[in-house]
């Protein structure tokens, strides 16, 4: 899989209702709709609410087994600011997977997924860069 | 400011988190996961209990760092999951600069290190989040 092959393409659009939402979800305090308020900075984990129901890539993709996955880091950057009122159009692609021997035993799987997010004149506005962690059997 | 300037800077506490803050959270972001809230599914995998989503703590941590720099100026925002979050737990989210602002541009480049620890002092997650500053922002002006 390449960033050209991605696991799932998906249109997303920035709603206010969502961005109320997740505000009130995660103690962030709302700005008026008429200001096309910034999306606070974790908000693109949203794009999972576009995606198929159940989609899970690194299940679907590497056989992760969901009971012993975790999610070990996150990351965002922003070429520009998201506002409420864009559509933007992601894809997530598979970045890079290795493996280590797991501390109870068995192997520890690591994949790294890429969101790379552009407008709608293909320009790219935001990349999220998600680690996911498969441990070991043997616990 | 400079770079041994690395005192805390802020502090906020978030919580106790609630089973039905892990659901509203999970309903606003899509993530369902179940082991963050189908107690049957938590335990069918190993856990006493369900444990709070980490994009959760996340979120409360990039919400502490856009009231502190303004949500406008953050362009990157990167966290590590250490520990597991329990319903119940109090988090306290705290704040440190560790670079040293340069003031020749005429926005000002920050780092600031986010640290989630629960009510027992164990770090639940870090974070950095970088952003450009206006240099008349009262963040700087508060230094």
């Amino acid at each position: 899989m390449t960033k050209d092959n991605p696991a799932y393409s998906f249109s997303m659009q920035v709603s206010y209702g969502k961005y109320l939402e997740f505000a009130a979800a995660t103690g962030f305090k709302p700005k008026p709709e008429k200001d096309h308020p910034v999306v606070p900075p974790t908000f693109l984990a949203t794009a999972e609410a576009w995606l198929p129901p159940g989609a899970w890539p690194a299940g679907e993709i590497l056989g992760f087994d969901l009971k012993r996955s975790l999610h070990g880091e996150q990351e965002f950057t922003y070429i520009k600011p998201v506002r409420v009122g864009d559509r933007l159009n992601g894809r997530i692609w598979l970045e890079s997977t290795f493996s280590k021997a797991g501390s109870r035993g068995g192997e520890m799987r690591f994949s790294i997924w890429v969101t790379d997010f552009d407008d709608e004149n293909g320009n790219s506005v935001a990349q999220s860069k998600m680690t996911i962690i498969e441990t070991g059997s043997g616990k | 400011m400079n770079p041994s300037d690395s005192q805390a800077i802020a502090t906020r506490e978030f919580g106790p988190i609630s089973r039905t803050d892990i659901v509203r959270y999970q309903g606003a972001s899509g993530d369902l996961n179940p082991i963050h809230h189908d107690v049957e599914f938590a335990k069918s995998a190993g856990f006493d209990d369900v444990f709070v989503v980490g994009m959760l703590i996340a979120g409360y941590l990039a919400t502490f760092a856009s009231d502190l720099v303004g949500v406008e100026s953050i362009t990157n925002f990167k966290i590590r999951f250490q520990a597991q979050t329990w319903p119940g737990d109090l988090i306290t989210c705290s704040a440190k600069t560790i670079m040293q602002p340069d003031k020749s541009g005429p926005l000002v480049h920050v780092t600031l290190e986010l640290t989630a620890k629960n009510q027992n002092g164990a770090i639940a997650a870090t974070a950095y989040a970088d952003a450009e500053i206006p240099k008349d922002s009262s963040f700087l002006s508060s230094k």
